[in-house]
C-alpha cells in the first residue's frame, strides 16, 4: 500500500472521527513493505478487555511507541474505530550517510506499525458510527533518550484541539471515556486539558492501567496547571523546558513563531 | 469537476465588496485535495478541534482589485525597510516600539559589527475589506507562514476553476529567490513541539529539495557559530532560514551564539534581525520619528496609540493586543471576549503599557457561504520587494487568528472592479 492508501484506511472518508487523524507520519511513508513482522501486531497484553462498542465509550490508548496500534487493532475487530494522533516528525535521513538522523522521540517503529497495520484495518468493516479509539505515545512529551547534540528533537504534546469538543462527543452518543496507559492512572499534564473539558462537560472518565488486573475505574482529572489559561495552547510546549540538570527542549511560553 | 467559467457560478462584485465566494467544490474533490495536502504538502493540522482549518471553495476577487492591493502592499514593504534601516540607528526609539531589552542589546551590536545578511526578506501584509475601504491589521515581517496554504493549497483548488487564475505562488519565489544565493547547506529552524511550525519548515525544505537545494530541518540550539560563520554537525552552512521569532531568540542560552542572527553573523538569514522592528504591533508609535511620511501605512493601518494615551477601557471603538502578538492571540475586544478573558488582556495593557497598544477596529465586511458567514483576512507576501502571492483566510468573528479557515484566493480577470 502507498502512503494514501495506509492513511485512507486509517481515516476513512466515511467515518466522523477520521477528522482527527494525525497525518506526519503518514507523509513520511515509501512505498517499500513495512519492516514490521505480523507479531509485532498481536496485543503484548491480553488483561483488557474495552467495553462493547454500544456502550458509547471513547478510549485514549496513551501507551509507549507502537504498543497502542496491536491493541487499536483488536479493538477495531470488536467494532472501535481507531484514530492514530501521534503527530510527532520523524527525523529525515542524513544527507551525508542516508541513515536517519538519531531523534529524541522515537517514531519509526511507529511508522513502521501504522503502514503494517493498514492491509488489516483495511479489511475491517468498522460501522460508520463506531466509537472512537485515539491512539497517542506515552513517549511524546519526553523521549526514552537524552537530547545530544545533533539530534532531532521530535518531542510533541497533545492540546485540546488535537481532538473533537465534548459537544461533538456527547452529540454522537459518547458520555463516557477510558484512558489506557502502562501503568500510571492518571493523564500526563498534556492531555489532562482535554479529558478535564470533558469531564466538565459531563463525559465520565475512567483509567485502565494495563498493569493492573482491575477493570477500569472512575477518576477525578483534577485542573491541570494553566488550565484553560488564554494561551493553554502554546503554554503546553511549556512542557519542554529545559531542565537544569540536563534535561530537554527550550522553555518557549508564546505562540507559535508562524504569523 | 465543477468549473466557473460563467459568472453565474461566480457571484458577481458588488459595489459593497471586492470580494465574493465561488462555489463549494464537491464533496469527492474536496477530499481529494485535503488528503493531496496532508501527504504531499506538508499541511498536518487540517482540523481544530471541530473545526475544518481548509474552506471547500475560494475567494474571488478582480485582477485589478488584486493589482492595486499587490502596489499597495509593495509600498507597504519599501517603507518598511526603509523604516527598519532608520530605527536601527536609533536606539532610543526602541523601548517606544517595544523591543525585549536582550533584542535591544544585540540590536546595539549593530553598529560595531554590522547587520547579518539577509538571505530573502518576506514580509506579509493582512488586508482586511472593511466598511470603509481596504484595510490592513498588520504585517508579519518576522516569520510569515502559510506558504503551503497560498501556493499547493491555492493550485489545487484552481485547477477546478480554469476561467480563474492565482495570484501567484509564494513559495515558488521564495524559493527561486533562496536558490539566486549561493550554493550549499540551508538550515530552517523552528522550535521543537510547534507542528504548526514545523509544517512549513517541512514544507519549505521540500520545495527546496524539488528546485535541488541541500535543506536541512534543526533548531536554533543545534547551531554552531564560528567567527560569524553557522555549522550544523560541522557543515558550514550556506543561509539559514529563521521559522523562530526573534523575540524568543532572547530566551536562548548566550552559549548558543543567537546574536549572531541579528548582528556579526556573515551567514544569511531569512528573515533578518531588523524585521523584529517592524513585526511590533507599536511600530506605528515611532512614525513620528521617521525621517519621512510612511504615507502607504497612515493610509492603510487604522490609528495605532499606546494604550495609556487611548480611551480603550470605555471607548469599544478601540482593541488591544500585545506588541509581539504573531497569531492575533493576543488581539482582545471586549464585545468578541469573554469576560475572563478580557480583565486578564486589560489587566496586562495596564500594568506593563509598553508591552501592549491600543488601536481604533475596523469593521469588516462579512460575506455569506457554504460554511455560514465569514470575514475574510488577504494576506500578501512581498518577497525581496515584489508582491509573490496571497494567503486567504476567513473566520466566523472578524479575529483572524490560528483557528482560521484556510481559503483559496483566486482571480478573475474577467469581473469589473469594484
Amino acid at each position: 500500500m502507498n502512503k494514501h492508501q495506509c492513511f485512507a484506511a486509517w481515516a476513512p472518508d466515511y467515518s466522523p472521527w477520521s477528522r482527527w487523524a494525525k497525518p506526519v507520519l503518514f507523509a513520511f511513508m515509501d512505498q517499500s513493505p513495512s519492516t514490521q513482522g505480523a507479531s509485532a501486531l498481536m496485543p503484548s497484553v491480553q488483561s483488557w478487555m474495552p467495553p462493547a462498542p454500544s456502550q458509547r465509550t471513547a478510549i485514549f490508548l496513551d501507551l509507549p511507541g507502537p504498543d497502542s496500534i496491536p491493541i487499536a487493532l483488536a479493538c477495531a475487530a470488536m467494532g472501535y474505530r481507531p484514530v492514530p494522533v501521534y503527530n510527532a516528525l520523524p527525523a529525515e535521513r542524513s544527507p551525508t550517510s542516508g541513515s536517519p538522523t538519531n531523534e529524541v522521540v522515537t517514531v519509526r517503529p511507529i511508522l513502521e506499525s501504522l503502514k503494517a497495520a493498514a492491509p488489516l484495518l483495511a479489511q475491517m468493516h468498522i460501522p460508520a458510527d463506531a466509537p472512537p479509539l485515539f491512539l497517542l505515545d506515552a513517549n511524546r512529551r519526553t523521549g526514552v533518550e537524552p537530547t545530544e547534540h545533533g539530534w532531532f528533537d521530535n518531542r510533541s504534546v497533545s492540546l485540546p484541539t488535537d481532538f473533537p469538543s465534548a459537544n461533538f462527543l456527547l452529540a454522537h452518543g459518547i458520555h463516557r471515556a477510558v484512558l489506557v496507559t502502562a501503568s500510571s492512572p492518571m493523564p500526563q499534564e498534556d492531555l489532562a486539558h482535554t479529558l478535564r473539558r470533558y469531564q466538565q462537560a459531563g463525559v465520565e472518565i475512567l483509567s485502565q492501567p494495563l498493569a493492573s488486573p482491575d477493570l477500569p475505574s472512575p477518576i477525578h482529572v483534577a485542573a491541570p496547571k494553566w488550565y484553560r489559561f488564554a494561551f493553554q495552547r502554546f503554554l503546553a510546549v511549556v512542557g519542554l523546558r529545559r531542565n537544569p540538570l540536563g534535561g530537554f527542549g527550550g522553555m518557549l511560553p508564546d505562540p507559535s513563531s508562524g504569523g | 469537476m465543477i468549473t466557473a467559467t460563467h459568472c453565474s457560478q461566480c457571484p458577481r462584485l458588488s459595489a459593497e465588496t471586492p470580494l465574493s465566494v465561488g462555489p463549494a467544490l464537491s464533496h469527492e474533490a474536496f477530499a481529494a485535495i485535503r488528503q493531496s495536502l496532508l501527504l504531499d504538502h506538508c499541511k498536518w493540522d487540517p482540523q481544530v478541534e471541530d473545526r475544518s482549518t481548509l474552506a471547500p471553495f475560494p475567494l474571488i476577487m478582480s485582477t485589478t482589485c488584486w493589482a492595486r492591493l499587490a502596489k499597495d502592499a509593495e509600498e507597504l514593504a519599501a517603507q518598511t525597510i526603509r523604516a527598519e534601516e532608520y530605527l536601527l540607528t536609533t536606539p532610543h526609539l526602541w523601548p517606544i516600539i517595544g523591543v525585549p531589552r536582550k533584542l535591544r542589546r544585540a540590536l546595539a551590536q549593530v553598529s560595531r559589527l554590522g547587520p547579518t545578511p539577509a538571505a530573502v526578506r518576506v514580509m506579509r501584509f493582512d488586508f482586511h475589506f472593511t466598511t470603509t475601504g481596504w484595510r490592513i491589521s498588520e504585517v508579519n515581517s518576522d516569520v510569515p507562514g502559510g506558504y503551503c496554504e497560498s501556493s499547493s493549497f491555492t493550485r489545487l483548488i484552481a485547477a477546478h476553476f480554469p476561467a480563474l487564475h492565482t495570484a501567484g505562488d509564494p513559495a515558488q519565489t521564495w524559493v527561486d529567490a533562496m536558490a539566486r544565493l549561493r550554493s550549499g547547506p540551508i538550515a530552517l529552524l523552528c522550535a521543537p513541539g510547534f507542528m504548526e511550525d514545523q509544517q512549513v519548515v517541512s514544507y519549505l525544505a521540500q520545495r527546496l529539495r524539488v528546485h535541488g537545494c541541500d535543506a536541512i530541518l534543526s533548531e536554533p540550539r543545534q547551531l554552531r557559530w564560528h567567527d560569524g560563520h553557522a555549522h550544523l554537525n560541522d557543515t558550514r552552512l550556506s543561509s539559514i532560514v529563521r521559522f523562530y521569532q526573534a523575540e524568543w531568540l532572547c530566551r536562548l542560552p548566550r552559549r548558543c551564539g543567537w546574536t549572531n542572527f541579528i548582528a556579526g553573523g556573515k551567514t544569511p538569514v531569512t528573515n533578518p534581525g531588523a524585521a523584529i522592528l517592524s513585526e511590533s504591533k507599536r511600530f506605528p508609535l515611532a512614525w513620528s520619528h521617521l525621517p519621512f511620511d510612511p504615507s502607504a501605512w497612515r493610509r492603510l493601518l487604522p490609528e495605532t496609540r499606546d494604550p495609556r494615551n487611548a480611551p480603550w477601557q470605555t471607548d469599544d471603538s478601540w482593541l488591544i493586543k500585545s506588541a509581539y502578538c504573531n497569531t492575533g492571540d493576543t488581539v482582545t475586544i471586549r464585545q468578541l471576549t469573554d469576560a475572563t478573558r478580557w480583565r486578564s488582556a486589560a489587566r496586562a495593557a495596564r500594568w506593563h503599557p509598553g508591552q501592549w497598544l491600543a488601536q481604533k477596529r475596523f469593521e469588516t465586511v462579512p460575506l455569506s457561504s457554504p460554511i455560514g458567514q465569514i470575514y475574510p483576512c488577504i494576506g500578501i507576501y512581498v518577497i525581496n520587494g515584489v508582491a509573490a502571492g496571497a494567503y486567504g483566510r476567513v473566520s466566523p468573528t472578524p479575529v483572524i487568528d490560528f483557528s482560521a479557515t484556510d481559503v483559496a484566493l483566486l482571480l478573475n480577470p474577467k469581473a469589473a472592479d469594484e
